[in-house]
């Protein structure tokens, strides 16, 4: 008997969590979709992320080459017309969508953990690890980006979208870290956070469970940005011909289409389909940081 | 023995008081001295960072000299190394910081580095050349950029339910979505390889118009550098108008702009002294962002428009691993990015009273 | 005219709209009061009920998108020959309002170290005033007022004119405000929560000198505040505003003798007093009305202590008694003769 009225307790707890946290989570759907600019960029990234898992299913690309069916025009059966050797351009730009997409996702995820971690640590202690972090991240807010993102990518031999993805989030994180460090410093002063050191709350509670929470908005349209940031930088880094491991990728076929274009002007017209690619996903990224800042920060909406 | 306690004591007060006024001084300059200081602390860092990111080189640079010499000369290869370490100034023997010494001690002669794939050429000789170019297209772009900026971004600040507005938050997003080098790259397919407009390389037409200060060569070098900047200029407009219009914004919603209307005053004067005035203050900071952008963005911009400026000769020499120069030239980027940054920080005071000392 | 004499100013059935994209809100609803020349009237209230945004309508300086949807505004000033004439202040157009503002109706702000410009110095904003009322001025015509107006209110002209604004303390900054607000001599001074920011010392010490300039130079004043006791000291007529109506007015002395209407009733019982003890302290149950949602009947009926029946179907009309006293009330002296038909 007592077996089952524990049971019976613990269904009702499980019960109320789940239909807590899920009005939690759907009112949170609801705020997360009530901006327009939200829906319309995510709804891009979200066909570009299907477009990345399933397109390569349904077109798969065949790498091998057909040389008599080269620089074909535009048709049903190759909708974006063939390149110099013959090979698909739609199920190149297709299979390339994936790859793009994880650098993004990659050194997105590496930039926002440097970043937030450096700026909360700094920030929160102050003192000499602040200096020290400032002063590590002056240095790389100072270095020129793009040119260290060449010379890392030429002296380390880049075979996957990881390794790449690393040496992008090295040279990025140090804006974020600054402006997370200056929104720890100004909560820090807010009373609540004041009663937390007064009650000899841990560290690492306050930091956690305080100070993180408040952030939270602030990390998640960063890391939006830190996607636009990283394909910005690695489909430069191919253009210039480096990093080169996976031929399909926009920015290699970009850099392929520019290079093979001085030779044969029918190839430059082949660069024209990831271009606008990387156009539309750039201003749906911007689209849907925006719309969170919106969301998010309301304060903006006042005007 | 009088006398010599007045002396002394004269002395010491001499001392105190040319101490308190030492103290005073640097009190009153604070703000520069730490402002320097931070600068200066930053570029030493990057110097150490840029050696030691060198050093991760796999395969020591020596040994990619020494078998091309070994190619070149057909000598052995013990020969070789022996040519290749006395010609690269290495010396094998001393350690990873003796060797940081000798270069620091080499940059304190003011020499970044030579190559050691063409001879006689060094980071100080290509920056003597190439410099000017990249100085002349981004700062003539940033400048370009900033006044339409400014002048759009306060004009829509004030008609935020106008259609200006919404063409110009179109703008923005479009030219802040598309990197700046894909926007190059359209320009230059368009303008340069199928309407042939505009030149696809270069900086001037040597065979046509003679170096120096004559018209002829100005009007080359502009018509050459029309789509270096154009490109440029496409793309920081937008960010300018965009921090323009912010920045307006969010002091239209202030207090001393209702109180100024309040006492009569013209809505000339108010977006004059009142709204721009204050709006353009915090775009001071931006100006050092936005030269450090350009500066690194410089080395993809110019090899896509084959511009001989520094950013063309980093990725190139990186390509060709000419990295001693490579390493010259990445140094001397972040110390103008260094430098500008120290410029906007040390003349800000001058702009906004809030932050003046003394 | 004649019958003007008396007054500086006059609302008729004013009423302040915020459009905003998808509803309006009415932030002040047909107000009907007069200021009388060379007094302080005060208006009190919460913050939101409208005694702001209805003072600015005066020099048309609501905050946007904020417009006077009904009623009259009058202003009664003196000409250059010393006759009274009145200036309808809704009439005017954007040039006339530009040179009626400041040269007839000045104003103190909230928060002085909002309201002067951070980086212009205090010479520079009062002399760029100056020009543009009366450009003729020469320099040294311009130093001496300045000058003299800062010695007035007991500051140290030569350094304070060569200041910015955020050299100066809070008391400093309202002191210049006060003379910045006199710098074109005007005849009505609107005061916006002058002292809100400011310490209580100095806060005596700047109400004692707005009633210096008030008695020495017969400028008439309107002043918005919240803090009741302030009024009691410092005002000659108050008005008391809740969710943009005009719930009463009177002479001081009056309103605070018989506290007929009870909300002003509320609002006096609500004061901490030095000598009463803490726990006569009683706060007006409920919460300020909300713009959007207004409750049937009068306004303050969901808080009124004495709310009956009527008082939630329809809303009370404005009651005026003889001696000016008048209230939105049904039960505002009772048994009175109003005149108010």
């Amino acid at each position: 008997m007592p077996e089952e009225k524990n049971f019976k307790t613990f269904c009702a707890a499980l019960g109320r969590f789940l239909r807590e946290e899920g009005d939690a989570f759907v009112r949170g759907l609801k705020k997360f979709f009530s901006n327009g600019k939200t829906i319309v960029g995510f709804s891009i990234i979200l066909f570009f992320v299907l477009v990345a898992i399933f397109g390569p299913l349904i077109f798969p690309y065949d790498s091998n080459t057909d040389m008599a069916n080269s620089y074909l025009a535009p048709s049903w059966l190759h909708p974006f017309g063939t390149d110099w050797l013959g090979r698909d351009v739609f199920r190149q730009v297709i299979a390339g969508t994936g790859s793009v997409l994880e650098i993004a996702f990659y050194s997105a995820i590496f930039t926002v953990v440097i970043g937030t971690v450096l700026g909360i640590v700094s920030g929160y202690l102050g003192g000499w690890v602040d200096k020290i972090i400032m002063a590590i991240t002056n240095i790389f807010l100072s270095i020129p980006s793009f040119p260290i993102y060449l010379l890392l990518a030429a002296i380390v031999t880049i075979s996957t979208p990881i390794s790449l993805a690393v040496i992008i989030s090295v040279w990025s994180w140090a804006g974020l870290c600054r402006s997370i460090r200056v929104q720890i410093m100004s909560l820090k002063e807010r009373d609540f956070i004041q009663i937390c050191t007064v009650m000899h709350m841990s560290k690492a509670h306050i930091i956690f469970k305080e100070l993180m929470p408040n952030v939270f908005s602030y990390i998640a349209i960063n890391f939006v940005m830190a996607m636009r940031n990283a394909i910005m930088a690695s489909v430069g880094i191919m253009l210039v011909g480096l990093a080169a491991y996976d031929p399909t990728n926009w920015g290699a076929i970009i850099n392929a289409a520019r290079t093979k274009g001085l030779m044969n002007v029918k190839n430059i017209y082949i660069l024209l389909y990831p271009l606008v690619c990387i156009i539309v996903f750039q201003i749906a990224t911007l689209l849907l940081s925006n719309g969170l800042d919106e969301t998010l920060n309301p304060r903006l909406k006042v005007l | 023995m009088e006398n010599k306690t007045t002396g002394t004591s004269v002395g010491a007060s001499k001392l105190k008081e040319f101490l308190g006024a030492c103290g005073r001084f640097l009190q009153k300059y604070s703000y520069f001295f730490a402002k320097i200081g931070i600068s200066l602390v930053t570029l030493a860092l990057s110097v150490i960072v840029l050696f030691f990111l060198l050093r991760m080189i796999p395969g020591d640079i020596v040994e990619l000299y020494a078998l091309k010499l070994q190619n070149q000369q057909g000598i052995t290869f013990d020969r070789a190394y022996e040519l290749a370490a006395q010609l690269l100034n290495y010396d094998p023997n001393e350690n990873i910081f003796q060797a940081f010494g000798r270069y620091v001690g080499g940059l304190f002669r003011g020499e970044l580095g030579n190559s050691y794939l063409e001879t006689g050429v060094s980071a100080n000789s290509l920056i003597a050349t190439r410099l000017p170019w990249t100085l002349f297209i981004s700062s003539v772009s940033l400048f370009i950029s900033f006044f339409i900026g400014i002048a759009v971004g306060g004009f829509v600040a004030q008609k935020r339910k106008g259609i200006a507005n919404k063409v110009a938050s179109g703008y923005i997003a479009v030219s802040g979505s598309v990197p700046d080098y894909l926007i190059a790259l359209i320009l230059v397919i368009v303008f340069a390889y199928q309407l042939r407009w505009f030149p696809a390389q270069n900086n001037y037409d040597a065979f046509a118009v003679t170096p120096g200060f004559n018209l002829p060569f100005l009007l080359n070098v502009l018509y050459y550098a029309f789509l270096p900047i154009l490109s440029y200029t496409i793309v920081q407009t937008g960010n300018w108008i965009l921090h323009m219009r912010g920045s307006c914004i969010g002091v239209l919603g202030e207090d001393y702009i209702l109180a100024a209307r309040a006492r009569g005053l013209g809505e000339r004067l108010i977006r004059r002294k009142y709204m721009k005035k204050n709006a353009l203050l915090p775009l001071v900071t931006q100006f050092g962002v936005s030269f450090g952008a350009l500066f690194g963005g410089a080395t993809l911009m110019e090899s896509i428009f084959n511009y001989p400026g520094i950013g063309l000769e980093i990725s190139n020499r990186i390509i060709s691993k000419d990295y001693m120069v490579v390493q010259g030239l990445i140094f001397f980027s972040a110390a103008m990015v260094i430098l500008v940054n120290l410029v906007v920080d040390l003349i800000y005071p001058l702009v906004d009273p809030r932050v003046r000392r003394g | 005219m004649c019958e003007h004499s008396d007054n500086i100013a006059q609302f008729r059935g004013v009423s302040i709209d915020y459009p905003l994209k998808k509803y309006t809100i009415r932030a002040v609803t047909d107000v009907t009061f007069s200021l009388r020349r060379g007094q302080i009237t005060a208006l009190v209230g919460e913050s939101g009920s409208g005694k702001t945004t209805l003072a600015s309508s005066l020099i048309r300086c609501i905050s946007e998108p904020g417009r006077v949807a009904e009623g009259e505004i009058s202003f009664y000033g003196r000409t250059a020959d010393g006759k009274i004439a009145e200036t309808r202040v809704d009439l005017l157009t954007d040039k006339e309002m530009r040179a009626f503002r400041w040269s007839k109706v000045s104003m103190v702000f909230q928060a002085a170290q909002s309201a002067l410009n951070p980086v212009l110095t205090v010479r520079e904003q009062f002399s760029e005033t100056l020009d543009a009322h009366e450009p003729k001025h020469s320099k040294e015509e311009k130093e001496a007022r300045f000058r003299a107006l800062l010695e007035y209110v007991k500051l140290d002209a030569e350094r304070v004119l060569a200041s910015y604004p955020h050299e100066l303390s809070g008391g400093m900054k309202q002191r210049v405000m006060i003379a910045f607000a006199l710098l074109l001599d005007p005849e009505l001074i609107i005061l916006d929560e002058p002292t809100t920011a400011l310490d209580v010392i100095t806060q005596n010490y700047i109400f004692t000198l707005l009633k210096k300039i008030n008695r020495e130079r017969g400028i008439s004043m309107l002043l918005m505040t919240h803090d009741i006791s302030v009024v009691a000291k410092f005002a000659d007529y108050m008005g008391v505003m809740y969710g943009g109506r005009l719930m009463e007015y009177g002479s001081v002395a009056e309103v605070f003798r018989h506290r007929y209407h009870p909300y002003t009733r509320g609002l006096i019982g609500a004061t901490p007093s030095i000598i009463g003890d803490i726990s006569d302290m009683k706060p007006i149950e409920g919460s300020p009305p909300d713009l959007l949602n207004l409750p049937e009947g009068c306004i303050f009926s969901p808080r009124c202590p004495q709310c009956r029946a009527i008082c939630m179907t329809q809303e009370p009309p404005m009651r005026e008694f003889a001696d000016g006293g008048k209230g939105k009330c049904y039960f505002y002296r009772e048994g009175e003769a109003d005149v108010s038909r």
